[in-house]
């Protein structure tokens, strides 16, 4: 040690503690993380001088870190390599204390159970506390104008009608604002405001994101759901577990069920998850699983574990192991849209039983639709004449009164959209087209012809596949054929294969066929490869041969008990007969087939036949009638598939195999979940829902008690409301938010009880008045000597401005409205264009908006609303020209100060008493002396919108008080 | 609470500094900045779709030996045919002897101004989380773009201006649309602010038709005063002095935006380069020359989309047929703004990058005159130009098929690290914490391309 000291002697005092200083920070950020005391990983500790004497004399260190071995995978820049190498060359000086890695232990504060004080101890004996500790005095209460605006702004995102103001200052009894505020808890419009809170924070998104953005049109029951939640003051345990578990749990109700589209909410890669590469589809399953953990964690315990999907956590004490464990919980989740199907359609809400009772009744009409289809069928083919034995007929439809196959056993499957009329399947009115799909090949196929004839009920003008072929595994069907008309300026036959690989345009006619017309149009596949297709029994265009090298080989092979077909028929063109032959036809063969007349069998008017037509037709009602239930975009459940560690997050490294269990870095609280590897998707979720929403998880009810603090004062205890680690700091008041998150969990999770306890407190009622002296300790009046001002969200001046001009809308629930129009663009894309109108669904509150993520708008954008998908536990709040822009010229502002003159002038008739009446709608205040006369006078010159448009742009209005 | 170098930055930001970037860098007397910044501002062309980098920038004469021959190797739609060679003839160009094939004859002339990389690779085999990813380093939504970063960062130099404007093709958005210019976690303030030509560039920025300049002028000019007297009653919220403020930028970029978004006032030569005169060109001809106006005027980001959901480089079906269709439209317009930009000097500091999401496979998708290449992550070409970066350079070698990076691979996060180090901006230190982690635009990677800094 004493040859380390020396060169220390020679550097002047300053100079060796910023090298001391450049070093420490070195590695503190960049070796601690492994070579703490704590980890020694390799042996080695760097925290003390004596520790690390050896490696920084022998210069092992600093060999290590120069050639890039350490940190591995992440070499130091040269810049910081020179600064130890000075540092060590200066004899490492090594003054201050031992060096800690910039991160949580399993003694983090947040990981302790609840230290709850004495109940007496109420929220002001605290924040008292702060207050003299810093040597600051609290401001005065607010007035009680300002109170009522404040709590009501805070409790239902609304503001006071003059008439509540009014009523409130009049009211002189001991509790009146005990009164107000029990009042404004009962209004169903609490739970509408802070179901918007939670939304954020569970990133609810109507749409999909990603590429397609696709509506899910059944995402509105969640939201729906949390408006119950918070009106009925379901208690936090409750409304907790069935957000994770509510589907499974013993006796689920429709709540419950629709609960778990907390799981299913986040964005969803359809694209992605059908990919053909496999390692692709793995990998958005492990962003959808991190997606998920990532709510599930943030929301309800305030840690952020997905952070440790690839490595320990960085900040906390979270090992990889807890990830992949809690992953594990969530192995048997899926969002509703699974697999090919690429529609965003949700699940149906049934309990048990009345699901089982909807199968019965549903299982019963098939079961006597298909009995009374077989009836007739098999009546109307007693008289036909036999199909003649023709080499090779595989499948013959009709559909002169179903979509059966006449010759063999390719039946249509039942769709209502189906109808069959004059000999012809045809959609139902008000449906562009029907697709029947037909019973599997009983044997595989390579050679084929197919053959239809259409009945041109309009001249034909969009494409469509009448008759297709296609194997129903592989990606996208991987194999497919079929007879296609092509639209837009070809109208021309094709082949319709996959990604167009066996179709080329032969070069025949275009189709130009008068109304009543009948067409034939055949296309035959021969072993060879050829692919000719005949309209009307001649040869249309060229015969072709796609290039051999193709991935599927020459001719296209249909797979025994895997191929389908499908028959579709549109409003234009009408299927009158559809043939499918296991062998390509000769052109002679073709020509004779074309000129076999099409039997429209003379069906015998019996009564028989018209009872059993009648029955069918009634059964066939009935079930068309039968309510559909209501749907969610919940949670699917499936098989968990097993959990392995991934090394390094990669998809493709496996350790080992884990168990289902919560975080393990709680005190007095441990996260084993007495589960088994192959413990099903249920006993998963139920053992983690109780392991959140338990009594002893003391970040359960510290972050929830944090949250609702944040929305009423701007600023919780800990000012990152998702993260109560190491990174989220220390909490501003411990004392006081163990003692409220104590009082919450006493309560056993009552919101409305916590509200009740924070909003009565002196620091919630205190003016925001300014005081410079006290701003010099404290500028963000973190210790509350005086109420914040705070920035209504987009939503609530939104719904004020609605409010004031006295045109709300304030139905509730239901699906959403679409402040939108849907661009169709070409492909498969389209967005969403923002519109304003009169129309009375476009007057709701905010929160019924549809949240669509590239469905913006611009005054709501402006206004700091979040992107959908986007966990959102604190607002940000900018102050932007885009913002004055759209609150000065946005159409709505415009269309709501008109409204808002319109209604002040048809209720006062002095223009003293409009600019008082204005100002008490808009500020829940009368005008000062010199206001009403600058507004008197602007009235005069420019008209009362000019007034109301004004005042919708003053900062009093977009800040509560 | 942790506080970082941006804290201060961040904390303005919140409060309203708007575009007013300049005011607020020299009010920040905080570190010097560790690197000198070689360019000012950035100007992105994003081909979307993935262009063939095997047919554009990366000559593999190999790949062309063995047309034809089969070769696995596994694709996106799994339909991957035999290897093809290049469709498009390749040539050295000008001084610097710069590959660059006949699809692109107006920008293989400003080959001695390219600097062009042939090793990227992206993380994605699907279009909207590829664009995603060269956009913002990540594949999921939710992150900020790079020109969201950049904003953030560093501001504006306009007054009138946002700071990152997006020029989406006016014939169809990019997969994900405006998701992929969001600031995702970052301050709304720092968004895309997308433009089209005319009076309507801006969303809500013309005063409603049935409002009077004399009735708007009355009523501003008494909010003003309410404003004025509210902030002064609460000294202790500067957002209601930045509220005032905003109003006055908001009143100039009324006046002024229109003007810039206003293309008539342009020359009939400068129309002709940019091929306003030509159906095929005019489209992404008309946001070359906007983009050019609003880099003039000091916006720090401007990303011109080349296609989107459609009209795109996905050429599955035929890639002669579609990249002969996009290179017509895209070649004369991307030529002219090299052009134009050097002879306006400001070549000199903007960052010019010419991006699209992966490229195209070696192997065909389908054959004969309908074969398409398949999506390609694993190896494609960009090219950047001006300001810091070597003029008629190349960088990278992949393999003799472009199947991978043989020699000095570069990374999204290589290239984002790349692009902020000339905007003189340290890719590791550029953080804002989200939910947990101090996010930056390289996520936990990315190295700066020394090889291609001039």
């Amino acid at each position: 040690m004493r040859r380390v000291l020396l060169p220390l002697l020679l550097l002047p005092v300053w100079a060796a503690a910023a090298a001391e200083a450049e070093a420490r920070e070195v590695l503190t950020r960049r070796c601690l993380g492994c070579h703490s005391a704590e980890l020694k990983t390799g042996g080695l500790d760097l925290s003390t001088r004596t520790a690390a004497a050896r490696v920084l004399s022998n210069g092992t260190l600093i060999e290590r870190v120069a050639s890039g071995k350490m940190p591995p995978a992440a070499p130091l820049p040269p810049g910081e390599v020179e600064t130890l190498r000075e540092w060590i060359a200066a004899g490492a000086p090594w003054t201050g204390a031992p060096l800690a890695p910039r991160r949580a232990g399993l003694d983090w504060w947040s990981l302790q159970p609840l230290q709850a004080p004495s109940p007496s101890l109420g929220i002001d004996h605290w924040i008292g506390a702060k207050l003299r500790e810093a040597g600051l005095s609290a401001a005065p209460p607010a007035s009680r104008r300002a109170l009522i605006r404040r709590v009501t702004l805070g409790l239902t995102g609304l503001a006071p009608a003059p008439e509540e103001v009014n009523a409130f200052l009049a009211d002189t009894r001991p509790d009146a604002y005990q009164r107000l505020v029990d009042r404004l808890l009962a209004s169903p419009h609490y739970g509408e405001h802070w179901a918007r809170h939670w939304l954020d924070v569970v990133r609810y998104a109507e749409s999909e994101g990603f590429e397609r953005d696709w509506l899910r049109d059944s995402a509105w029951p969640y939201r729906d759901y949390v408006i119950r939640s918070f009106n009925a003051d379901r208690l936090y345990p409750q409304f907790v577990r069935e957000q994770i578990a509510g589907d499974v749990q013993e006796g689920a109700t429709h709540d419950s069920l629709i609960a778990t589209s907390l799981l299913a909410m986040g964005p969803y890669d359809a694209v992605g998850l059908t990919s053909a590469v496999e390692r692709e589809r793995d990998q958005v399953r492990e962003d959808q699983l991190e997606e998920m953990l990532g709510v599930v964690s943030q929301t309800f315990l305030g840690l952020t574990v997905n952070c440790a999907r690839c490595h320990n956590h960085k900040f906390d004490p979270i090992p990889q192991t807890d990830y992949y464990r809690l992953k594990a919980v969530f192995a048997g989740v899926w969002q509703p849209t699974v697999g090919t199907e690429l529609k965003a359609d949700g699940r149906e809400i049934l309990t048990a039983d009345e699901r089982a009772a909807r199968d019965r009744q549903i299982a019963a009409l098939h079961a006597r639709i298909a009995a009374l289809s077989n009836e007739l069928g098999t009546l109307d083919r007693r008289n036909r004449p036999a199909d003649r034995a023709r080499a090779g007929l595989v499948a013959r439809w009709t559909f002169d009164s179903d979509a059966r196959d006449d010759f063999g056993q390719l039946h249509g499957d039942f769709n209502e959209a189906a109808e069959f009329h004059a000999g012809r399947l045809r959609p139902a009115a008000g449906k562009d087209s029907v697709t029947l799909t037909t019973a599997p090949l009983s044997a595989s196929i390579k050679e084929k012809t197919l053959e239809v004839f259409l009945h041109a009920a309009k001249a034909p003008a969009k494409a469509v596949t009448f008759l297709q072929i296609r194997n129903r595994s592989g990606f996208r069907g991987a194999a497919t054929d079929g007879i296609r008309f092509n639209a837009g300026e070809k109208k021309q036959w094709v082949n319709a294969s996959t990604v167009n690989f066996r179709t080329e345009e032969v070069g025949g006619p275009k189709e130009d066929t008068v109304e009543g017309g009948l067409i034939h149009v055949a296309i035959t596949y021969a072993a060879s490869g050829e692919i000719r297709i005949y309209r009307n029994g001649a040869l249309y265009g060229r015969a072709y041969t796609p290039d051999p090298n193709l991935p599927q080989g020459a001719t296209q092979t249909y797979l025994e008990h895997d191929a389908v077909l499908s028959l579709t028929s549109t409003q234009e063109l009408e299927l009158e007969e559809a043939r499918f032959w296991g062998r390509a036809l000769s052109a002679d063969e073709i020509a004779e087939s074309f000129r076999t007349p099409i039997v429209n069998h003379a069906v015998p008017a019996t009564e028989e036949r018209g009872q059993l037509a009648r029955e069918l037709a009634e059964t066939r009602e009935q079930l068309r009638k039968l309510p559909q239930p209501p749907k969610a975009f919940s949670a699917q459940p499936s098989t968990p598939a097993s959990t392995h560690l991934l090394i390094r997050g990669d998809v493709s490294r496996k350790g080992d195999l884990l168990t289902p269990a919560a975080p393990s870095c709680l005190r007095g609280h441990p996260g084993d979940l007495a589960l088994m590897p192959d413990s099903p998707d249920a006993a998963r979720r139920r053992a983690l829902a109780d392991w959140i929403a338990n009594d002893a998880n003391a970040l359960f009810w510290r972050v929830m008690a944090n949250r609702v603090w944040h929305y009423h004062f701007g600023a919780g205890f800990v000012d990152s409301p998702n993260d109560f680690g190491y990174n989220g700091g220390q909490p501003s008041h411990p004392e006081l938010l163990d003692a409220v998150a104590a009082e919450f969990r006493r309560t056993g999770g009552s919101l409305k009880s916590l509200h009740r306890t924070i909003l009565l407190s002196d620091a919630y009622q205190r003016s925001t008045r300014f005081d410079s002296a006290a701003a010099a300790k404290d500028a963000s009046a973190r210790l509350l000597w005086r109420f914040p001002l705070r920035r209504l969200n987009g939503e609530t001046v939104r719904d004020a401005m609605l409010q004031s001009a006295g045109i709300m809308n304030t139905e509730m629930y239901g699906p959403s409205f679409r402040p939108f129009q849907i661009v169709k663009n070409s492909g498969s894309y389209h967005s969403y264009d923002p519109v304003d109108s009169a129309a009375p669904e476009l007057q709701r509150r905010t929160v019924y908006r549809m949240n669509v993520n590239s469905g913006g708008n611009p005054m709501l954008d402006a206004l700091d609303c979040p992107l959908p998908s986007v966990k959102t536990p604190k607002r940000s709040i900018t102050t932007t020209p885009l913002q004055a822009l759209s609150l000065m010229n946005n159409p709505f502002v415009t269309r709501m100060a008109k409204q808002l003159a319109a209604r002040v002038i048809a209720e006062r008739d002095t223009t003293a008493g409009r600019v008082e009446r204005t100002f008490e709608l808009v500020l829940s205040r009368p005008p000062r002396e010199e206001e009403a006369a600058s507004s008197e006078a602007l009235v005069n010159a420019s008209g009362l919108e000019a007034l109301c448009w004004g005042l919708f742009n003053t900062s009093e209005f977009l800040y509560a008080p | 609470m942790r506080r970082d170098a941006m804290t201060r930055r961040r904390l303005l930001l919140d409060a309203g500094a708007g575009f007013g970037w300049l005011a607020v860098a020299s009010l920040s007397p905080a570190a010097p900045p560790a690197i000198a910044p070689r360019a000012k501002r950035v100007l992105q062309v994003f081909c979307v779709g993935g262009m063939s980098h095997v047919d554009t920038f990366d000559y593999k004469p190999e790949l062309a030996r063995r047309n034809g021959t089969p070769f696995d190797m596994p694709t996106f739609f799994g339909q991957g045919g035999n290897l093809l060679g290049n469709v498009f003839e390749f040539k050295q160009r000008s001084q610097s002897g710069l590959w660059v094939s006949d699809l692109l004859p107006n920008l293989a002339q400003h080959a001695d101004k390219l600097t062009v990389i042939r090793t990227m690779s992206s993380k994605s085999a699907n279009h909207m989380p590829a664009v995603a990813c060269m956009n913002t380093g990540f594949i999921l939504t939710g992150f900020p773009a790079m020109g969201a970063w950049v904003n953030y960062a560093l501001g504006s130099e306009s007054e009138n201006l946002p700071s990152f404007v997006v020029l989406p093709d006016p014939r169809a958005h990019p997969w994900g649309g405006t998701v992929q210019w969001s600031n995702g976690f970052l301050p709304a303030a720092v968004q895309g602010t997308m433009f089209r030509s005319g009076t309507t560039a801006v969303p809500d920025l013309a005063t409603p038709a049935g409002t009077s300049a004399d009735a708007r002028r009355a009523a501003l000019d008494w909010t003003n005063r309410m404003n004025r007297r509210f902030a002064d009653e609460n000294p202790g919220e500067s957002a209601l002095a930045a509220r005032l403020r905003s109003y006055e930028l908001a009143a100039s970029m009324q006046l002024n935006v229109p003007g810039i978004a206003d293309i008539a006032t342009e020359s009939d030569a400068t129309r002709k380069l940019y091929g306003l005169d030509k159906k095929e060109t005019e489209g992404l001809g008309r946001q070359c020359l906007l983009a050019r106006r609003l880099i003039e005027k000091g916006v720090r980001f401007v990303q011109v989309y080349h296609g989107g959901s459609s009209f795109d480089w996905d050429a599955h079906g035929s890639i002669i047929e579609n990249h002969t269709k996009r290179a017509a439209e895209y070649d004369q317009p991307v030529g002219a703004l090299l052009a134009d930009l050097s002879a306006r000097g400001l070549l000199a500091d903007t960052l010019v990058m010419g991006v699209t999401e992966f490229g195209r496979t070696p192997v065909s998708q389908g054959t004969g005159k309908t074969a398409g290449r398949d999506h390609h992550p694993d190896c494609f070409a960009t090219w950047l130009a001006g300001a810091g970066v070597k003029p008629g350079f190349a960088y990278g070698v992949s393999d003799d098929l472009g199947q991978k990076p043989a020699e000095n691979p570069v990374t999204i996060h290589d290239f984002h690290a790349t692009a902020l180090h000339i905007l003189g901006l340290d890719h590791e230190k550029l953080t804002y914490y989200h939910n947990g982690i101090q996010r930056r635009l390289t996520d936990v990677h990315g190295h700066v391309v020394r090889g291609i800094l001039a």
